[in-house]
């Protein structure tokens, strides 16, 4: 025990220390019916600035943003952009309804491979493998398996740095998801550890369970602090 | 509670005192320009590293970043640290080398000139520094550039751009119609069209290539420039080193950075960075007659030269200004066909007009200096100033008269409100 104490406090006192305070993206968008999907769809190629810079245009005016956005790689089907239009053009819109009127907003199914479509694909694709030099695989990422709370971590509070995955490296800022519910980040966890060539190394010691997701939400951590876990626990 | 990990024996208590808890982030010393994309305040200093923090950041993910007039003003020849920078993909992952105003280090540089030729051939960085080489003196503006202003009308999607998205400043590079004669491509007699391109690929697989299209004969491309200089210095990374095509008297986006190939063709490039993007309708149009993704090759035309434009540099809503004698000064510029040769300021929301005295550039596609010294006593004033030019071309004094649906190419009269006092 002592000695991990004295290796962690060796890490913290040769990075440079800075004050993190966010840990969730730093553009909140308003609450309502399909702000996940945003967060899931249009972090990929910028960051949420562009969004919260065009609020008050129209209908109309998402909606051809949207078909804009189609031509600049961004994939969606025709649900997904029906619910994106309806969150941009009603949250984002001319005339949005005041935050107290938003009204509760009903958990989507928490159903890991619908999650995964329309949070992680963007960038890491629908079939695990990641960008070559911009976004890493899952499929057969031994991160995956080399601490279990890490995952939850990284989707929490993000990843930013450089990290090696199987020898090739990568050095870009994975936002947070903190937006997702307790239930939907478990859900995601259980599901990229399953999936893929993934299954073959997945044991039921691996699976998170929601609760175990709430519990890690405070201290809001920040991205950095996510990848020192990761050196850590990774001894790499 | 917190639970504890299940490996090493390190409660996650323990690790969030150390870690986070105590607010000292364990962060990357060396990612520090990652740390701002996510840290929640983006610093324009923690994104590229040299650039001032009083820079405007308009979106951290792609380094896109604007200049406070109070820093523009004070230079005749833009410092790379407060030039406005804009780029169309994330500067980080595989495009973390744009985020540097240090020279890209890719010393076999090679530009290849393909296409509809007879004979396919590569230039080098090397092989442009030993060629006879022009220097321009010239504006860089965004397309975007006062996008903000179009809102008095109709607001238009993206960053909201004030007068910031402009700089002046010197690039040094081969001519390039003399560079591709000598060449001796053998060009099919079926060429329309040049289209470059180079390294400003998107992360994504299905994204789009950043690319840009000329007519084969655009007058333009007779002082087009292969560019590696800008102010002395090899081109800055976030700028478009190492080489990077300059137009002179064209918006910003018509500079391609990172040129690496340069295609004679017959159709322009179908990337939507030349089918739809950066282009304008053939005349104004009102809010809502056409989408931001209605825009074709037929219904209008890329951001070419720049529309004539003035902006205020002193004084600003922001200074001190005494009652009594003040001298009213800023810049003016066009797409450089025609001088610049009346610019009007008024103190009195545009009642009454006198010109300013200009000076101008030795280079036609620089700022033209201008200044008024006149009276303002004590009360609030609406000062404006309108540039003219040889061939007539001005700007309306309701600048929302050229609406487009991306709010491009804004050259309204510009107005500053200052308090005497």
């Amino acid at each position: 025990m002592k000695v991990h104490f004295l290796l962690l406090a060796c890490v913290v006192s040769l990075l440079l220390g800075r004050a993190e305070v966010e840990a969730a993206d730093p553009f909140e968008l308003p609450r309502g019916p399909g702000r996940q999907l945003v967060y899931g769809k249009c972090r990929t190629c910028h960051d949420l600035q562009y969004l919260v810079d065009s609020a008050g245009v129209d209908a109309a005016t998402w909606d051809g943003l949207l078909d804009d956005m189609e031509g600049y790689g961004c994939e969606f089907d025709a649900t997904e952009r029906e619910r994106l239009l309806a969150y941009l053009s009603t949250f984002l819109g001319p005339t949005p309804p005041p935050a107290s009127a938003a009204g509760a907003v009903t958990p989507s199914k928490a159903d890991g491979a619908s999650l995964f479509r329309e949070q992680c694909a963007s960038c890491h694709q629908e079939n695990g493998r990641g960008v070559p030099g911009d976004f890493p695989p899952l499929d057969g990422n031994p991160d995956l398996f080399a601490d279990r709370l890490l995952p939850v971590y990284v989707l929490l509070f993000g990843l930013e740095g450089e990290i090696t995955v199987n020898g090739n490296r990568f050095d870009g800022v994975m936002p947070a998801f903190s937006h997702l519910s307790d239930a939907e980040i478990a859900a995601l966890v259980n599901h990229i550890r399953s999936n893929w060539s993934n299954r073959v190394r997945f044991e039921p010691a691996f699976t998170i369970r929601a609760s175990e997701v709430a519990d890690l939400r405070e201290p809001a951590l920040g991205p950095g602090d996510v990848q020192a876990y990761r050196r850590l626990r990774l001894a790499r | 509670m917190a639970g504890s990990n299940d490996r090493l024996g390190i409660t996650r208590r323990e690790f969030g005192v150390l870690a986070g808890g105590a607010g000292v982030a364990v962060g990357l010393a060396a990612g520090a320009p990652h740390l701002a994309l996510a840290a929640g305040k983006a610093n324009a200093a923690d994104l590229i590293p040299g650039k001032v923090p009083e820079m405007i950041v308009h979106n951290a993910k792609l380094g896109v970043m604007e200049t406070p007039l109070e820093l523009l003003r004070q230079h005749r020849i833009t410092p790379k640290e407060i030039m406005f920078n804009r780029l169309h993909f994330p500067i980080e992952g595989e495009r973390s080398w744009t985020a540097s105003l240090k020279p890209v280090e890719r010393p076999e540089w090679t530009i290849r000139i393909d296409g509809l030729v007879t004979r396919v051939r590569t230039v080098t960085l090397a092989d442009l520094e030993k060629m006879g080489t022009t220097e321009v003196e010239t504006v860089v503006q965004c397309a975007g550039n006062g996008r903000g202003f179009f809102a008095a009308k109709a607001k238009c999607p993206g960053s909201q751009w004030h007068h910031g998205g402009m700089a002046n400043v010197v690039f040094e590079g081969v001519p390039l119609r003399p560079l591709l004669d000598s060449l001796d491509l053998g060009a099919s007699s079926q060429v329309r069209y040049l289209t470059v391109g180079g390294l400003d690929d998107p992360p994504t697989p299905k994204g789009a290539d950043f690319e840009k299209s000329y007519h084969i004969d655009d007058p333009a491309l007779d002082r087009a420039i292969l560019a590696f200089k800008m102010n002395g210095e090899p081109i800055p990374a976030c700028h478009g080193g190492a080489v990077r095509l300059v137009v002179p008297g064209y918006y910003g986006n018509m500079n391609v950075k990172y040129v690496t190939r340069l295609l004679l063709a017959a159709a322009p490039a179908p990337t939507v960075f030349q089918a739809r993007a950066y282009r304008v309708p053939l005349h104004p149009v009102e809010p809502g007659e056409m989408k931001v993704s209605d825009f074709n090759l037929q219904n209008s035309v890329p951001t070419y030269g720049f529309r004539i434009k003035s902006v205020i540099f002193a004084p600003l809503a922001s200074d001190k200004v005494a009652a009594g004698p003040v001298e009213i000064r800023g810049v003016a510029w066009n797409d450089g066909n025609a001088a610049v040769d009346l610019v009007e300021v008024s103190t009195d929301g545009g009642a009454s007009w006198k010109a300013a005295t200009i000076e101008k550039p030795k280079s036609p596609f620089a700022w033209y200096h201008w200044s008024l010294k006149t009276e303002l006593p004590a009360g609030t004033h609406t000062l404006m100033a309108r540039a003219t030019d040889a061939w007539g071309r001005s700007q309306p004094l309701d600048g929302t008269a050229m609406w487009n649906p991306k709010g491009y190419e804004w050259n309204g009269v510009d107005r500053v409100t200052v308090t005497a006092s």
